[in-house]
């Protein structure tokens, strides 16, 4: 694919340069480290900013060749750049700094060694560099380390790779026969990874520049360029030889020692006292690649006395994948570390053999080579699981639970995968996912899976990982987590302390749903409460999820109350005070909110019957006209059940009552209210003591309304029994009798049939209710009963006067005008004047109640020769004066009109004649 | 979860060499002294975490740096997002002191901050355990015209001076418990500027900008 430049950016003499990790913030993602003939500086390229560093070379002519090496820092895991700087001849330093351009550890310096021109490369916590001095011609290896910015080995070359380097053709003969000699009688098996070390190398003086490109990752080809003019003296040679065990063991006996040092002192190592990483590294393996014909044919051959040249090759080293590799123009050297891990492994089957190893000195070793291992490498994580299963083996679970919760930085993932542990607890771990593990671990595994008893251990690890790691590296712990509770108080105190938040945020989590079923099915209801409660403060809700939260907390609530079902952690939630389990205030919050009608009648009737005076306190206050019909079906079918002590008969009365007056147009709401009063009043009093007072109270009304008291207004049957009502002891009784007069009022229909009311004090009532009866025969009653004023009202209107203070009857619509539709009102009128003159005691009070009569309807429904031909003879004019006066008034009135409409139709007469006259005369067709 | 997050503060000690900056940062961190002289090469840092006055928690990273002159050239990286800087001399040096001028200078220029005239700086005259024979004459009068010099431009700020010895401990705590609520009140200005730049970069150089006015490259 052809490379197109998308972007030039001038950056004069430059030499080279590295780009910053991507994975950096993407504002920086775009930043390279370069360096030019004297200066390192940050390249923003997208940008096109340069952010100056520092000075690398005192001088530019000096053609120092700048190193740029990125890494992965062994302790903060972050990346780090290490930048070389040369002081003088004799000594350089490397700085180290961060993707922003600081400084992050303090200088690595490197005295007396001068620059490190064969090379330089970052492992783990160790810098290595080849530094060549041209004037004795000597190459050394200088591991310095970045924990304690010290050089810690110089070691030369020339004596590192002596048995590789060392030696002549015979040399080289004698080893290789002596390696096939040892070869064949140690046989096979021991050899081992020493077979790489039968390879036996070659001189070759030019290095195909083609291999160096696939050994390096970086950018190495310009060490090429670099004259290096020290050679190893002895390098030209090809040698074979087996590495020395015997001094591997002693290395190995050394680094021991030391470690074992560094475990009882449990303090920071000292820096005289850490190891030579260069021998510890132990076995050197020399790995040639050689290609004799080529070298023969490349070997410089002095002309004049035939001898081979023996020149000493430049070395370089670079590394890959944990492996250090050297290499000159001819040969590759590779320097692995060999690993501890195959004791460890070896140690491990002896820990686990012995089955009363209770001493931890095992573990300390392998935590103690875990320390020279980069964090998260497969050598560290490996170790990890065998810290894991030891601790499990020896039944420290704690122990075990805080390895297998340890966690690469800064990923958060597990070191030690959760498939393991279920694995081991023998629980079907969720998801689908591969349970990969170690090869080497297996058979360990099965022996930990076979003493493996704690049943808490489980339980324990996904807690305390649940409780320590980031959603995304415990989530798979999150549903062994509530299977492992054994009680809805345990499950809402870990909400309350660890998970209150992903129940708040119920959308964003899948796992929700997942686990609240299953406590539902578990019957861990006091839970399934607490969660559908935290689920309805998700803003994110769906409406449809946010109802069946409602009904979910409504339902559980009620069905707990009902004790239709249980949840054993009731009685310690409710002591424990600390979380409000108030179930039926949690049905009457969520009430409200339920939409669907029919759920709500459900939840409503069984609230009022487990909860009657909350259940009804409730209906009171949300008494909106959605919810009326729902209420008032509740009050029926409730009405209708005997077997509670609650008085639903009141409670429906007064829900009809306040349901009536917020609809008052409402005929059939008025007509059951009425039903409901006249029942009350007929069934729910002491009838003997009702009776009683009722009649003495009519028996004043008599005497009180009599006609032998003159005065008018008289008072009307009604008001007066309101007026009586707030001193008599039946108060209650009078106020249902108005109401239910003022109701038939209402209801006056012949559509509708009236209420029952046999009893003898409810005639007045049943007079009102039969609307079947002519007005002159009501009239004639209610004059029997000396309810004169209403009688006078009813000839009028037809009808009964509202109460002067009514309960329903609100407004002045009920006081109307006379009914223009009502029949022979002079007719009834005349009967109620007949009816006063006829049982007046004597002259005097008759005169009385004919003058109210005259004076109130004299005008307005009779003319003055009716009234006063109906009027008694002995009837003084004196009386009537007033009357008269009215009449008289009105007469004048009248002629007057008369008299103007005249003198209108005369006016218009004579115009209409002008009008005809000049039409006449203009003689206009 | 953690408690309140400590902060990072960072402190230069800058001053000629052998002045004594190595030993009064290993005095403060580690509380300890070596009689032996070991020149420092580049840069390196301590770190001392210190509980202030008013229950603040902070932690010190002291960048102690080389006095040799060749080693100047680095200053721009160490000096990076300082807080506050320690100019040291000795007090039986009169050219250390004469030099503390050029040092503030020199951190001024290199460390590209951006109000210069309030950043905190300190004076440490080390060493004070010595003879009063072997110290600078009149050296209170000096080093007074030395701090005038250094308050130049300042603001009207006078730089804090304390005499300390890095020997036998005295004024050493003193002085860095001062360091750190300078530097924390300079981090506190940081912080607040840092909400209007969104750069980390404020001495980053226009490359186009360069380029035009060296001409073609």
């Amino acid at each position: 694919m052809p490379l197109d430049v998308i972007k030039e950016i001038p950056y004069p003499n430059s030499l080279r340069g590295i780009l910053i990790s991507l994975s950096m913030t993407s504002n920086y993602s775009n930043l390279a480290i370069v360096a030019n003939r004297t200066n390192y500086d940050i390249i923003d390229i997208r940008q096109i900013r340069k952010i100056p560093l520092f000075q690398y070379s005192p001088l530019p002519l000096n053609r120092t060749k700048p190193f740029m090496i990125a890494y992965k820092a062994f302790d903060s895991g972050k990346e780090e750049y290490l930048l070389t700087v040369k002081s003088d001849e004799s000594m350089s330093m490397a700085m180290i700094i961060n993707s922003l351009g600081d400084v992050t550890r303090g200088t690595l310096s490197w005295v007396d060694v001068g620059y490190p021109t064969g090379g330089i490369v970052v492992k783990g916590a160790f810098v290595y560099g080849i530094f060549t001095n041209k004037e004795r011609g000597t190459s050394k290896l200088v591991v310095s380390s970045l924990r304690d910015l010290i050089v810690i080995s110089k070691e030369n070359i020339s004596d590192l790779f002596a048995d590789q380097l060392a030696g002549t053709e015979d040399v080289k003969e004698e080893v290789q026969e002596e390696v096939q000699e040892e070869v064949h009688e140690e046989g096979h098996e021991e050899v081992h990874e020493e077979v790489h070390e039968e390879v036996h190398e070659e001189v070759q003086e030019e290095v195909n520049e083609e291999v160096h490109e696939e050994v390096h990752e970086e950018v190495h080809e310009e060490v090429q360029e670099e004259v290096q003019e020290e050679v190893q003296e002895e390098v030209q040679e090809e040698v074979q030889e087996e590495v020395q065990e015997e001094v591997q063991e002693e290395v190995q006996e050394e680094v021991q020692e030391e470690v074992h040092e560094e475990v009882r002192q449990e303090e920071p190592q000292q820096k005289e006292q850490r190891p030579l990483p260069i021998i510890k590294l132990g076995k050197s393996q020399c790995i040639m690649a050689p290609d004799d014909d080529v070298s023969q044919l490349l070997l410089k051959v002095n002309l004049k006395d035939d001898t081979t040249l023996v020149e000493n090759p430049p070395l370089y080293m670079v590394t890959h994948n944990d492996v250090l590799t050297f290499y000159n123009d001819n040969s590759i050297w590779i320097m692995a570390e060999e690993d501890n891990l195959m004791e460890i492994q070896s140690q491990m089957q002896l820990f686990f053999d012995n089955n009363n190893n209770n001493n931890l000195e095992f573990i300390l070793r392998v935590k103690n080579y875990m320390k020279s291992q980069a964090v998260s490498s497969n050598i560290y994580v490996y170790c990890l699981h065998i810290v894991f299963l030891s601790y499990l083996y020896l039944h420290n679970y704690d122990n075990a639970i805080q390895i297998a919760l340890s966690t690469a930085e800064p990923s958060g993932e597990l070191l030690i995968s959760s498939s393991l542990v279920f694995y081991l607890c023998d629980i079907e771990p969720p998801g689908e996912e591969n349970a990969l593990t170690f090869k080497g671990i297996q058979t360990f595994l099965i022996r930990v899976k076979g003493a493996f008893q704690n049943e808490h251990f489980f339980k324990d690890y996904c807690r305390a990982g649940y409780k320590q790691l980031d959603y995304k590296a415990s989530s798979v712990l999150r549903f062994p987590v509530y299977n492992s509770f054994h009680s809805s108080s345990e499950i809402l105190a870990f909400i309350d302390e660890e998970d209150g938040h992903i129940w708040k945020d119920f959308e964003k989590y899948p796992q929700n749903m997942d686990i609240f079923n299953e406590l539902q099915a578990k019957s861990y209801f006091l839970a399934v409460i607490y969660i559908s409660e935290l689920a309805r403060k998700d803003p994110m809700l769906s409406t449809e999820r946010r109802s069946f939260f409602e009904l979910t907390i409504i339902r559980t609530s009620l069905d707990l109350m009902s004790t239709r079902c249980r949840d054993l952690s009731m009685e310690s939630v409710i002591q424990d005070k600390k979380y409000s389990m108030n179930l039926t205030q949690k049905v009457l919050d969520i009430l409200p909110e339920l939409g669907d009608l029919k759920e709500y009648l459900n939840a409503l009737l069984e609230l009022i019957e487990l909860s009657p005076p909350e259940g009804i306190e409730f209906i009171k206050k949300h008494n909106d006209p959605h919810k009326q019909t729902i209420h008032k079906h509740i009050m029926d079918v409730l009405a209708l059940k005997k077997n509670h002590s609650f008085d639903f008969g009141a409670i429906r009365l007064e829900f009809l009552e306040n349901s009536f007056l917020e609809d008052s147009g409402n005929r059939s709401l008025a007509y059951e209210l009425l039903q409901e009063l006249t029942k009350k009043i007929s069934t729910d009093f002491d009838l003997e003591i009702i009776k009683n007072n009722f009649e003495i109270i009519r028996a004043t009304f008599n005497l009180e309304c009599s006609l032998e008291y003159t005065i008018w207004p008289k008072v009307g049957w009604i008001d007066y029994l309101i007026i009586q009502s707030g001193k008599s002891e039946i108060s209650d009784f009078i106020i249902g009798y108005v109401k239910v007069f003022e109701l038939l009022l209402i209801t006056n229909s012949k559509e509708e049939e009236g209420p029952i009311l046999d009893l003898s004090m409810f005639d007045y009532l049943t007079l009102v209710s039969n609307t079947k009866e002519p007005v002159s025969s009501k009239v004639a009653e209610l004059l029997q009963i000396n309810d004169f004023s209403t009688a006078e009202f009813y000839a009028i209107h037809g009808t009964f006067p509202s109460p002067l203070k009514p309960f329903y009857l609100k407004g002045d619509s009920w006081r109307k005008e006379p009914s223009p539709l009502l029949e022979n009102v002079q007719f009834n009128l005349q009967q109620i004047l007949q009816y006063y003159l006829k049982n007046l005691p004597d002259q005097h009070s008759s005169l009385e109640h004919t003058r109210h009569f005259v004076l109130t309807y004299g005008t307005q429904f009779f003319s003055p020769a009716e009234m006063l031909g109906m009027l008694p003879d002995y009837t003084p004019i004196a009386f009537v004066v007033s009357y008269i006066d009215k009449c008289i008034i009105g007469l004048n009135i009248k002629h007057e009109d008369t008299s103007i409409r005249k003198s209108l139709a005369k006016a218009r007469l004579r115009q209409l004649q002008q009008l005809e006259s000049v039409f006449k005369t203009s003689g206009d067709p | 979860m953690s408690g309140k997050k400590k902060t990072l503060l960072k402190v230069i000690i800058l001053g000629d060499s052998g002045v004594g900056k190595t030993s009064l940062m290993q005095r403060f961190v580690d509380d300890k002294f070596s009689q032996q002289y070991k020149a420092t090469i580049g840069a390196d840092f301590l770190r001392k975490d210190l509980t202030l006055d008013n229950n603040k928690q902070v932690t010190l990273q002291i960048w102690d740096t080389a006095g040799q002159e060749r080693f100047q050239s680095l200053g721009v990286a160490f000096y990076r997002g300082a807080d506050c800087c320690i100019l040291c001399f000795d007090v039986t040096n009169e050219k250390s002191l004469n030099n503390l001028t050029s040092w503030k200078d020199e951190f001024l220029v290199q460390s590209n901050i951006s109000n210069p005239q309030d950043f905190p700086f300190i004076i440490i005259g080390n060493k004070i355990d010595v003879d009063d024979s072997k110290k600078i004459p009149s050296l209170q009068k000096k080093l007074n015209n030395i701090v005038n010099q250094l308050a130049v431009n300042a603001n009207g700020l006078t730089y804090p001076v304390f005499e300390t010895s890095a020997k036998d401990a005295i004024n050493v705590q003193a002085a860095f418990e001062v360091v750190a609520k300078m530097a924390l009140q300079q981090e506190e200005i940081n912080d607040a500027n840092a909400n209007d730049a969104s750069d980390d970069y404020n001495d980053a150089i226009n490359i186009h900008l360069e380029s035009e006015q060296r001409g073609c490259c």
